[in-house]
């Protein structure tokens, strides 16, 4: 009987040590995540309009990838892309993958955002504004120098053929912001007039039947936008 | 035949030594986190709603219910309640005078309340042992006193551009009382 009452006796001190509870004043020890904020270009980025998203020759860069950084309670940031779900507000004009824009449009702008499981945005006035900077002009010439196109005053160009070909043609292309960027061919849809008579493959190598004189436009497009005309004057042997 | 019989025998001779029972505890949860190189402890009570089967002299298996409010600011600012499941074996031994030590092994899990930005609860399991000593009062009741100790995983954490990963060792010493039936 006596161990039982030491074992209440330890019962009741024991007690009252529960009654006396920690308390902490301290922030949480995990951070929270307090904000995400776009990052790695000014408020406005601009976007040449091609569709290619690979580096051009000139070294001028086609894309916009974007970065988010989260900050957290505790002071620290990291950067991120992939972890969030990007949104444009014009899906129609610029599109966005992992922080990456592309051009849908010749002309536009989009405000893009960032968010989390759609718990967490980017807020409205830290979103990004992307512009796209116009294609205004297409120069097609022909690689080897074996054709010699001449454009008038109104950029249409003429050449005239006595040879099936094949033609390596070329584009290049201008810009609203006075950039020139050699060899734009991947961005280009050719089409012809008449495609019995001359093609042009996606690559830009056109072929030729001469089987009577004919007159053939070739026509290049991007973002269903006629850029340059090229007029054919085939001679038959 | 006769083997069958004398096995169905020796089966139920084990139950008619075993006793169910059940019980209630209470708990000081003292719990030690530790993030980044930085720790910090919370230290709340915790009451469990035990139920038990098997021989206080031999094995024993319990399945306990518990409750605490963490009233702490570990995962956020105002860390609220948790609930939490045990499945614990007991191995315990006759010393006479009506005294049982016992030592137990068993794994929990559970559930605790936040308020982040992302989470709303965040889940738990654990990997507990321990041990104590219980001291029968009567046929019917009896007085239990005893300190575990559990290894705490947590559910991983985002940071959307960063994980954390949190771990957590408590000891409860406890007091409580069964009933048996």
């Amino acid at each position: 009987m006596k161990t039982f009452h030491n074992i209440l006796l330890s019962s009741s001190i024991f007690a009252l040590i529960l009654g006396c509870q920690s308390s902490d004043d301290k922030p949480p020890l995990v951070p929270e995540v307090e904000a995400i904020q776009i990052i790695g270009y000014d408020t406005t980025t601009s976007l040449y309009a091609l569709t290619d998203t690979s580096e051009d020759t000139n070294g001028a860069s086609r894309t916009a990838k974007l970065l988010a950084s989260i900050i957290y309670s505790d002071g620290r940031s990291a950067t991120t892309a992939n972890e969030l779900d990007w949104e444009s507000n014009n899906s129609r004009i610029v599109a966005v993958s992992n922080g990456l824009c592309t051009a849908l449009a010749n002309h536009g702008s989009a405000k893009i955002s960032a968010s989390y499981r759609e718990t967490l945005y980017t807020k409205s006035d830290e979103s990004k504004v992307i512009t796209i900077i116009p294609l205004t002009d297409v120069n097609i010439s022909e690689k080897n120098s074996v054709l010699t196109i001449n454009y008038d005053k109104n950029g249409t160009g003429r050449v005239d053929i006595n040879d099936s070909g094949p033609y390596e043609l070329s584009t290049n292309g201008h810009f609203e912001d006075n950039l020139s960027i050699t060899d734009i061919s991947s961005n280009i849809i050719w089409s012809s007039s008449n495609t019995t008579i001359a093609t042009v493959s996606s690559s830009g190598t056109l072929n030729v039947a001469l089987d009577k004189n004919a007159t053939v436009i070739i026509k290049t497009s991007i973002f269903n936008e006629v850029n340059a005309t090229l007029e054919l004057n085939i001679t038959a042997p | 035949m006769r083997v069958l019989l004398l096995l169905s025998f020796l089966y139920l001779s084990l139950f008619a030594e075993a006793m169910s029972y059940i019980g209630l505890s209470i708990e000081d949860s003292t719990e030690f986190f530790v993030i980044n190189s930085e720790t910090q402890d919370a230290s709340s009570p915790q009451y469990k709603l035990k139920a038990g089967y098997g021989d206080i002299a031999g094995y024993t298996v319990e399945a306990s219910f518990s409750y605490m409010d963490y009233a702490t600011n570990v995962f956020s600012d105002n860390d609220g309640k948790a609930l939490m499941l045990d499945i614990t074996l007991y191995k315990g031994w006759d010393l006479g005078y009506d005294l049982y030590p016992y030592l137990g092994v068993g794994i929990g899990m559970g559930e605790m309340d936040v308020e982040r930005e992302l989470e709303s609860s965040l889940s738990f399991s654990s990997f507990n042992f321990g041990g104590g000593l219980r001291y029968v009062i009567n046929h019917t009741y009896d007085f239990d006193i005893g300190l575990n100790y559990k290894l705490r995983t947590w559910q991983t954490i985002s940071l959307v551009a960063d994980k954390i990963n949190v771990t957590s060792h408590l000891l409860n010493p406890y007091i409580g009382i069964n009933v048996h039936f």
